[in-house]
């Protein structure tokens, strides 16, 4: 379990400025103003853009309305991935605030989910909670929890309540002493190079000769071309050879996917 | 394969058993690799047009009060015409056949063409095969609500959920998907159709299996959940076409009062 609280409170509260700007082809009554807003790097876009919604509405009419989504730069932007991953993946070499373009027609079924409502944000977390867990303690302990449990992890996210969301996902993080770690660390590498979506692919914390993986190990085993300089990872200052279970407790909170590497580079 | 557990090399190796049977009775499966390795999935696709009818409400509030009628649109597959099965009691029910058939619904005096897309792909996270699934209409006027069945089910990862279109769809033959997984005992990754997942196996510790007592117990929750989950779609979409009659109603209404007036103009 990771025991310094503050990387913790770092990264749960980490922000990116974003700037709303509606489409110029919707129809409205009279002109939009941009909306501003710091988004939580942790959280999901529709959980976090009510009000954004409620701005441009003002300025519809209702008959225009469809289900809303967002891009950047031409780009539709995939709910399911954290905001974070988003901004790293479409925005992390443009100046800030992060300019995104809001929609509320002609929803592009090919390259994005619908989302309704919350209660999809919530099955895919949960979903997301759940195999992480299968990798790191084969399933017993998110199994073991109520679903009072599992409800509280989901309402900490919603409503952006750090020591709630922790109350039970410190649960979720611990590890036997004995094992040095997970028994396998859940990550994604999400690279613009590769047609893949992500990287995704069993990974022991510890090598069979006891020593603790690196992020090195890692990115050499699962991306060798990305390791050309060092890095930085989340946006926190980080060295190659940090022990990956190290950053794993306290950099991600215990979901798939967690901590993103940038292939085409990893200078912050 | 050991312990109950599926490698990838033993994955691949029967879907080509899987393939070769699928081409001795066109039973249309193929292999979809993905691009510069040597993974891949299955996939296979559907087309089925089905005809729709419409029900006699069922439900009526007490006199004096504002009558409300539910008036629900059902399917009857083709299977289901031919068996003489009581459709007006299925209503929404999903009819899982042989390897095909999600549930899907359109308003009476319409029928639709409907995609049913099946990848199946294997999970490195849970060492299973995973099924992702998707239902989406083709090209259909759909004068009323066109819709298909979402399901959210935690335990199983089904991934996202598609709602009603809202009455008076716009855009009539517009793609709709609903995409769902299932997958393993504990549900599948978060991830898009289509994804392939690698998997390096560890040479080191083979996962233990589950006994069957934790497999049924698992498979119990996991049905108790899917029920659960599917109630409450079904809820919604009644509440839904419940409001899309009430607001035909009121549009009869208004046309009988135009009736009436333009009567007295003319007596006038």
């Amino acid at each position: 379990m990771a025991d310094d609280k503050d990387v913790l409170r770092d990264v749960w509260f980490g922000r990116i400025p974003t700037c709303f700007t509606l489409n110029p082809d919707e129809v409205t009554e009279r002109e939009a103003e941009p909306y501003y807003l710091l988004l939580p790097r942790v959280s999901y876009l529709p959980l976090v853009t009510d009000k954004v919604k409620k701005h441009f509405l003002k300025v519809m009419r209702t008959e225009d309305v469809e289900e809303m989504w967002f891009e950047h730069e031409g780009t539709p932007l995939k709910w399911h991935y954290p905001i974070g991953v988003l901004f790293d993946f479409h925005a992390s070499n443009t100046v800030l605030p992060w300019s995104i373009t809001v929609h509320f027609k002609n929803f592009p079924d090919v390259d994005l989910l619908h989302c309704p409502t919350n209660s999809m944000v919530e099955a895919h977390f949960m979903s997301s909670i759940k195999e992480a867990d299968a990798l790191k303690h084969k399933s017993q302990v998110v199994n073991d929890m109520q679903k009072k449990d599992h409800k509280q992890l989901w309402m900490g996210l919603q409503n952006d309540k750090f020591d709630q969301f922790w109350a039970m996902n410190r649960k979720l993080m611990e590890y036997p002493t004995e094992e040095g770690g997970f028994r396998y660390i859940p990550f994604r590498i999400y690279q613009t190079t590769n047609d893949r979506p992500f990287i995704q692919r069993l990974f022991r914390p510890v090598s069979t000769e006891g020593n603790p993986h690196t992020l090195f190990d890692l990115l050499k085993e699962m991306c060798p071309d990305a390791l050309t300089k060092d890095g930085c990872l989340q946006h926190l200052p980080c060295l190659p050879w940090t022990s990956f279970m190290s950053l794993t407790l306290n950099l991600c909170f215990s979901s798939s996917p967690p901590p993103k590497v940038e292939s085409a580079s990893l200078l912050g | 394969m050991s312990c109950g557990v599926l490698d990838e090399e033993e994955f691949c190796r029967c879907c080509q058993l899987l393939l070769q049977h699928s081409d001795g009775v066109s039973d249309g499966w193929s292999w979809e690799a993905v691009r510069g390795s040597d993974e891949g999935y299955l996939k296979k696709t559907l087309l089925r047009s089905v005809p729709a009818e419409r029900s006699v409400p069922q439900k009526h509030k007490e006199p004096g009060s504002d009558s409300e009628q539910f008036d629900y649109c059902h399917l009857q597959t083709e299977e289901q015409g031919k068996q003489g099965v009581d459709a007006s009691s299925d209503s929404l029910r999903p009819d899982v056949e042989e390897e095909d058939d999600g549930v899907c619904g359109a308003p009476a005096g319409s029928s639709s063409v409907l995609q049913f897309e099946y990848h199946i792909l294997y999970s490195c996270s849970y060492r299973t095969p995973v099924l992702y699934f998707r239902a989406s209409t083709l090209g259909a006027s759909l004068p009323g609500s066109g819709f298909l069945l979402s399901a959210s089910l935690q335990d199983r990862g089904v991934h996202e959920a598609s709602a009603a279109d809202g009455e008076g769809s716009k855009q009539a033959g517009k793609l709709r998907a609903v995409v769902a997984q299932r997958g393993g005992t504990h549900g599948g990754p978060g991830s898009l159709p289509g994804v392939s997942q690698t998997a390096a196996a560890s040479p080191h510790d083979p996962p233990a299996a589950q006994s069957s007592t934790e497999r049924l117990h698992s498979t119990t929750k996991n049905l108790v959940a899917l029920l659960h989950l599917l109630l409450g779609e079904v809820l919604t979409l009644i509440s839904i076409l419940g409001t899309i009659q009430s607001r035909l109603r009121a549009a009869v209404m208004w046309f009988k009062s135009w009736l009436v007036l333009s009567g007295r103009i003319v007596q006038i």
